[in-house]
C-alpha cells in the first residue's frame, strides 16, 4: 500500500478551546490518494472540530496537518489560499450550505471564480470553456438538470441542494473532501441516492474522503477505514471489514450495539 | 395557487400606480406653479394675504399673502429633503458600525452594543427635541439631531443580520474556497444586508418626516420664512379658525408623503421577503 501517494497526514493534532475543555488530543492518521476514512464517534466527540482543524478554519495547539505533502499548519494567509483548491467540504444542513439570496449557478461557481476560471479538466477537451459550459458539466456528473442553474436554493429539495454542495466540491477537482455528516439531515432515499453518488464520484475522479457520520452503515458503504472518536481522542482504528470483529474496543462495540438496537426499533 | 398570485400581483399594480399616480401629480404640479404661476415663496403681499382658492392662487394666500401652493412645494424640498439626507447620513453611519461590530465580536461588539443601549433608553422623539433644544433651533441643528437618534438601528439590524449569517456553513464554505473578507462582505453579507435596510429606511422616512415637522412645528427645527411644512402649520396656528385651509394643505401634504413613504415600504419588505414566496 506505501506506493499510493499520501493526500492528508494529520500528525499528533492537538486543540484546546478556552475554559480548559480539550476537543482534541493528539490526533493522528494518514489518508491515501482515492481511499475514505469514516470518522465516527458520539456527538461531541470533536469529529467536526477536527474537520475545522484540518480546513484550517480553527487554530491548532498543537502537531501538524500536511495536505500533498505540504504543511497546512506552517502556511502564511496567502500561500493558504492558493492550497485551498485542493481541499473542499460538504456540510451537514443542505440549506445552510448555500446563500439563499444568491441563485445557483453563483454558489455552484465560487471556487471556480476564486480561481479566475482555470480550465477544469471533467471539461471535455473538444468543448470551449465558459463560466456556463463548466456548470453544466458539473450539474450533469451529480446528475441534476443545468435548468436548475438559475433558480434560488429555496426553489430546490434537501437532496438536490447536497448535489449541488457535491458538485461545488468537485469542481476544483480537490486531492480532499470533508464530508461532515452530508446525509444526516435528509431522508432515507434521498440518503441512499447521496452516497451512492459520492462513491461513484470517488471512482471516476480518485478522490479521497475524510467522511463524519453518526450512521455506521453508511459509513461501512463509504469508507475503506474507520476511526472511533471519543472525547477529542482516537479510541480504535481499524479496516471497515473488521467492524464486527471481536476484538473491537469496547466503546466500539457500544457503539455498535447502540446503532444496530436503533436499526431493530426502525 | 393561481389566485394568490393574481392577488399579490394586483396589490404589486396598486402600489406601483398610487406611487406613480402622486409623482406624476407632484410633477404636474411643480410645472405649473414654476412655469406659469411664477410667485415668490418668500415675498410678502399684504394686500393679498388670506384670499380663498382662486385661478391665480389654487390654494390660496397665508397670512403674508404668499402663494400656499408654491410654499408647499417649496417646502417638499426642505420636509422630504432634509429627511431623505438624514436617512443617508444614518444608514451610512450606521451600517459600517453595525458590519464591524457583526465581524469583529469582542470588545468593540460589547462597545457598540453598551452606546446602542445609551441611546435606545430614551425614544427617539425625546431625544431628538433635548438635542435640538441643547444646539439650538435651526434646520441642520435638526437635521444633527435625527441622525444621532437614527443611526443606532440601522447599526442594529446590519449587526444582527451579521450575526445570523456569519455562522451559516455557506459563509464557512466561502472561506474555505479563498474568498477574501471583502468578497464575502460583498458577495454573501450585502445581499442580506441591504434588503433589510432598504426596507428599515423606507419605512423610517415617514417617521423622520414627521419628526421634521413636529420639531419645526414647536419651533425647533426650520424658522420663518423657510416654507417647510411642519413650520407653515405653526404659521397657520392662529388663522386655524378663519381659514382652516392653511393648516389642512400641509398637513395634508405631511400624510400623503408619509402615507406614501409607508406604501413603498411594504412593497420593498414583501419584495424582499424570500420565506413568504416559499410559504405563497
Amino acid at each position: 500500500m506505501n506506493f499510493i501517494e499520501e493526500v492528508l497526514r494529520v500528525d499528533a493534532v492537538s486543540k484546546q478551546y478556552t475554559r480548559g475543555h480539550q476537543a482534541l488530543s493528539d490526533i493522528s492518521f494518514t489518508l491515501k490518494k482515492g481511499m475514505c476514512i469514516g470518522l465516527v464517534g458520539e456527538s461531541g466527540s470533536g469529529k467536526s472540530t477536527l474537520a475545522k482543524c484540518i480546513l484550517m478554519v480553527e487554530k491548532l495547539d498543537s502537531g501538524g496537518v500536511w495536505l500533498n505533502g505540504q504543511p497546512l499548519h506552517q502556511m502564511k494567509k496567502k500561500a493558504m489560499q492558493q492550497e485551498r483548491k485542493a481541499m473542499q467540504a460538504v456540510f451537514q444542513h443542505p440549506a445552510a450550505s448555500l446563500n439563499p439570496k444568491i441563485k445557483i449557478i453563483d454558489s455552484l461557481m465560487e471556487p471556480l471564480d476564486v480561481q479566475k476560471n482555470k480550465r477544469p479538466s471533467f471539461l471535455p477537451a473538444e468543448k470551449k470553456y465558459t463560466r456556463e459550459a463548466a456548470a453544466v458539466r458539473l450539474m450533469e456528473m451529480v446528475g441534476l438538470s443545468p435548468s436548475y442553474l438559475r433558480v434560488y436554493p429555496h426553489e430546490l429539495s434537501g437532496g438536490q441542494k447536497q448535489r449541488i454542495a457535491i458538485a461545488r466540491a468537485i469542481s476544483t477537482e480537490p486531492a480532499l473532501i470533508i464530508l461532515d455528516e452530508p446525509t444526516a439531515s435528509l431522508d432515507v432515499l434521498a440518503q441512499a441516492d447521496i452516497l451512492q453518488l459520492l462513491k461513484s464520484l470517488k471512482f471516476q475522479l480518485g478522490l479521497s474522503y475524510l467522511f463524519i457520520s453518526h450512521d455506521l452503515a453508511a459509513v461501512q458503504f463509504l469508507s475503506d477505514y474507520i476511526l472511533v472518536m471519543r472525547h477529542g481522542r482516537i479510541e480504535d482504528r481499524f479496516d471497515k471489514k473488521h467492524l464486527f470483529s471481536q476484538d473491537r474496543h469496547s466503546y466500539t462495540k457500544k457503539l455498535i450495539h447502540v446503532f444496530e438496537s436503533q436499526e431493530d426499533q426502525q | 395557487m393561481d389566485a394568490l398570485v393574481i392577488k399579490k400581483q394586483t396589490k404589486n399594480r396598486l402600489a406601483i400606480a398610487l406611487t406613480a399616480g402622486l409623482f406624476v401629480c407632484l410633477a404636474g404640479m411643480m410645472a405649473y406653479v414654476f412655469f406659469v404661476l411664477k410667485h415668490d415663496p418668500l415675498l410678502v403681499n399684504l394686500n393679498e394675504r388670506l384670499q380663498p382658492a382662486n385661478l391665480e392662487h389654487p390654494l390660496g394666500t397665508d397670512h403674508l399673502g404668499r402663494d400656499v401652493l408654491t410654499r408647499l412645494i417649496v417646502g417638499a424640498r426642505y420636509t422630504i429633503g432634509y429627511g431623505v439626507l438624514a436617512l443617508a447620513i444614518a444608514a451610512l453611519i450606521g451600517i459600517p458600525f453595525g458590519l464591524l461590530s457583526g465581524l469583529k465580536g469582542g470588545i468593540i461588539d460589547r462597545l457598540f452594543m453598551r452606546t446602542a443601549d445609551a441611546f435606545l433608553a430614551f425614544p427617539d422623539t425625546i431625544v431628538a427635541i433635548v438635542l435640538s433644544g441643547l444646539l439650538g433651533a435651526g434646520i441642520e441643528q435638526l437635521l444633527f439631531a435625527i441622525v444621532m437618534v437614527k443611526w443606532v438601528s440601522y447599526a442594529r439590524i446590519v449587526r444582527s443580520t451579521v450575526l445570523t449569517e456569519r455562522d451559516k456553513d455557506y459563509m464557512l464554505a466561502a472561506a474555505i474556497n479563498g474568498l477574501s473578507t471583502w468578497s464575502i462582505m460583498k458577495k454573501h453579507l450585502f445581499p442580506h444586508v441591504a434588503g433589510h435596510v432598504v426596507v428599515l429606511a423606507s419605512l423610517d422616512l415617514g417617521k423622520i418626516i414627521l419628526l421634521i415637522s413636529a420639531l419645526s412645528y414647536i419651533g425647533l427645527g426650520a424658522q420663518p420664512p423657510v416654507p417647510e411644512w411642519g413650520a407653515m402649520l405653526n404659521d397657520a396656528r392662529p388663522y386655524f379658525q378663519s381659514a382652516p385651509s392653511l393648516m389642512l394643505y400641509p398637513g395634508l401634504a405631511i400624510a400623503g408623503v408619509v402615507l406614501l413613504s409607508n406604501i413603498a415600504g411594504d412593497y420593498l419588505r414583501d419584495h424582499f421577503d424570500v420565506k413568504k414566496e416559499v410559504k405563497e
